[in-house]
């Protein structure tokens, strides 16, 4: 049975965006963020914004698919919204139902600060559809290397990062097989009180754990049996290289903090 | 009858209703009988027998265990002592800390006393040849992999169900382990139970099943008796499925000028009407060049 796991929303086309060297979209996301936190007023944040519309827009992902991956979670958009909608009390008083105070400045932090909140999951978002997980394993492996100085196994830790995300597909179809296994045998997974559900989790974690252990030692035997021996001076079939447009987009999200810092 | 399928079709979304995962399919049962399925990867095997167990309803047509329909609310209770299922290596579903609670589970989810339950436990064991005063409280996992599925095994028998159902109990073991199991699924059937099997072994379908179900991209392209299932070598063989030795042997050498019937599933019994068809000369040709 085919196991469709799209991990980390990763959409395989071939953009400017996609082409980037993954550790720069990785450094601008963070550069870009802290921008974002430098603005204070609500127009501001239009400038950032549009930014990242036209980075949408050059990675030829389509605007719908990247709404879709955060409309999940857009609940967590509430929050702001009702924090300062209801408990910020300066300003001109614009609604007053009881208790509940609305004011002018109330409503323009509510929408600032979820504007900001969503301009942060949007831009998390865009680099995950434009960055593949193995592109981001190679970043934090490359980026991790001048560490190795002080004793931070870089190679490993990229090589662990990889293999977990690389198992996570067949660990879903590990979990599937052993739930329903065990239903066939009965098992009540769904009610009970909370100490009745943890006890029913036993059937169910210890053979996952057994089997990741299997799954461990034969990944260890096949990549021993293939002279894997760890280390960091292994060669890399894809080398990481800073292109111009790298470069260029260095200059342009540097621009947008410098703007953000002084006039936004 | 145990067992029933009217016109069962499942689709796994609502984006392939119309290339189903298994798509039309009907049978009956008999209490006793064997039903082997088989067919190429894919062909909703799997599917098949998650829908015979009720882990999955059927999207149309009725699954019917002992006459009662299984998406009724409350039939799929306790469904696992009416139908046990295997699945493909079993003895990964092992978890508990000895053989007996693994076997016991099965039983404790049924809510039988427990004395029943040391009962069934101490009977399944002895099914499966697993020896009490010896296996009984060792870790499972200390067990080697052809005693790890017996155990696996032993607990989907421990809920006493009528009707047992195996995704290929052998695969994964060594040919004296598959025949020692083999000879004991034999042994639970002669006892009794009902046994629907998938295997990729034609010679263990054709030397056990009363029906074999021949699936082909999610329908049915043959159904009968071996008899009647492993008469077309060729059609079985352009959807990727073989047929017992003795019978491709047998349908091979009648291609040659020879005419040995294609239901003898031991090798002993072809070289006997082998030897008779050479001895009456029946080949119409020179019969060193066979």
């Amino acid at each position: 049975m085919p196991y469709e796991v799209a991990i980390g929303q990763y959409y395989n086309i071939n953009s400017l965006i996609h082409r980037l060297d993954p550790r720069i979209k990785l450094t601008l996301l963070l550069v870009f963020i802290i921008a974002t936190f430098f603005v204070s007023t609500l127009p501001g944040l239009l400038v950032p914004l549009l930014f990242l519309l036209l980075v949408i827009a050059l990675s030829r992902v389509p605007f719908s698919t990247v709404l879709k991956a955060i409309a999940p979670i857009s609940f967590i958009f509430i929050f702001p919204l009702l924090f300062n909608f209801f408990f910020i009390s300066s300003g001109q008083e614009l609604l007053h139902w009881g208790p509940i105070l609305v004011t002018d400045e109330g409503l323009w932090r509510g929408f600032f600060m979820t504007l900001r909140l969503f301009l942060l999951f949007l831009s998390a978002n865009v680099l995950m559809l434009t960055t593949s997980s193995i592109a981001l394993c190679d970043a934090v492996g490359s980026m991790l290397k001048p560490f190795e100085r002080f004793g931070v196994p870089s190679f490993e830790i990229s090589m662990m990062l990889s293999i977990a995300l690389r198992f996570i597909p067949t660990l879903l179809e590990d979990f599937d097989r052993v739930r329903k296994a065990q239903l066939a045998r009965g098992a009540n997974l769904n009610s009970g009180g909370p100490i009745a559900r943890i006890k029913a989790l036993v059937p169910l974690l210890v053979p996952m754990f057994a089997q990741s252990f299997r799954h461990a030692e034969d990944l260890a035997y096949a990549m021993e049996s293939r002279c894997y021996h760890g280390g960091s001076n292994r060669t890399h079939y894809h080398l990481l290289k800073i292109e111009l447009r790298d470069y260029l987009a260095v200059i342009v999200v540097a621009i947008l903090l410098v703007v953000s810092i002084i006039w936004l | 009858m145990p067992l029933a399928l009217e016109r069962v079709s499942y689709s796994y979304t609502s984006y392939d209703v119309n290339a189903p995962a298994v798509r039309d399919v009907s049978l009956a049962l008999e209490d006793g009988e064997f039903l082997g399925i088989i067919g190429h990867t894919g062909s909703g095997k799997s599917t098949l027998l998650q829908l015979m167990c009720g882990l999955l309803l059927p999207t149309s047509g009725r699954v019917l265990i002992d006459g009662e329909d299984l998406s009724q609310n409350g039939t799929r209770k306790k469904v696992h002592t009416k139908v046990g299922m295997a699945f493909q290596y079993p003895e990964y579903q092992l978890f508990a800390p000895s053989v007996v609670e693994d076997i016991a589970f099965g039983p404790r989810n049924a809510g039988m006393p427990a004395a029943e339950i040391d009962q069934r436990v101490q009977e399944a064991m002895a099914a499966l040849g697993l020896d009490y005063d010896r296996y009984a409280w060792k870790s499972p996992f200390e067990l080697s992999g052809g005693e790890m599925r017996r155990v696996a095994l032993a607990g989907v028998l421990a809920s006493n169900p009528k009707i047992l159902i195996l995704d290929e109990p052998t695969a994964g073991l060594d040919p004296a382990g598959r025949n020692r199991l083999m000879q004991t699924i034999k042994e639970i059937n002669t006892a009794g139970k009902t046994i629907i099997m998938v295997s990729h072994s034609m010679e263990d379908i054709a030397n056990h099943a009363t029906q074999v179900l021949v699936l082909n991209q999610g329908g049915v392209f043959s159904h009968g008796t071996p008899e009647q299932v492993f008469a077309q070598p060729i059609a079985l063989r352009a959807i990727n499925l073989g047929v017992p030795q003795t019978t491709a042997f047998a349908s091979d050498l009648n291609e040659r000028g020879f005419d040995l019937p294609l239901n003898l599933y031991s090798i002993d019994a072809l070289a006997d009407a082998i030897a008779l068809q050479l001895e009456s000369g029946l080949t119409g040709g020179d019969s060193h060049a066979v």
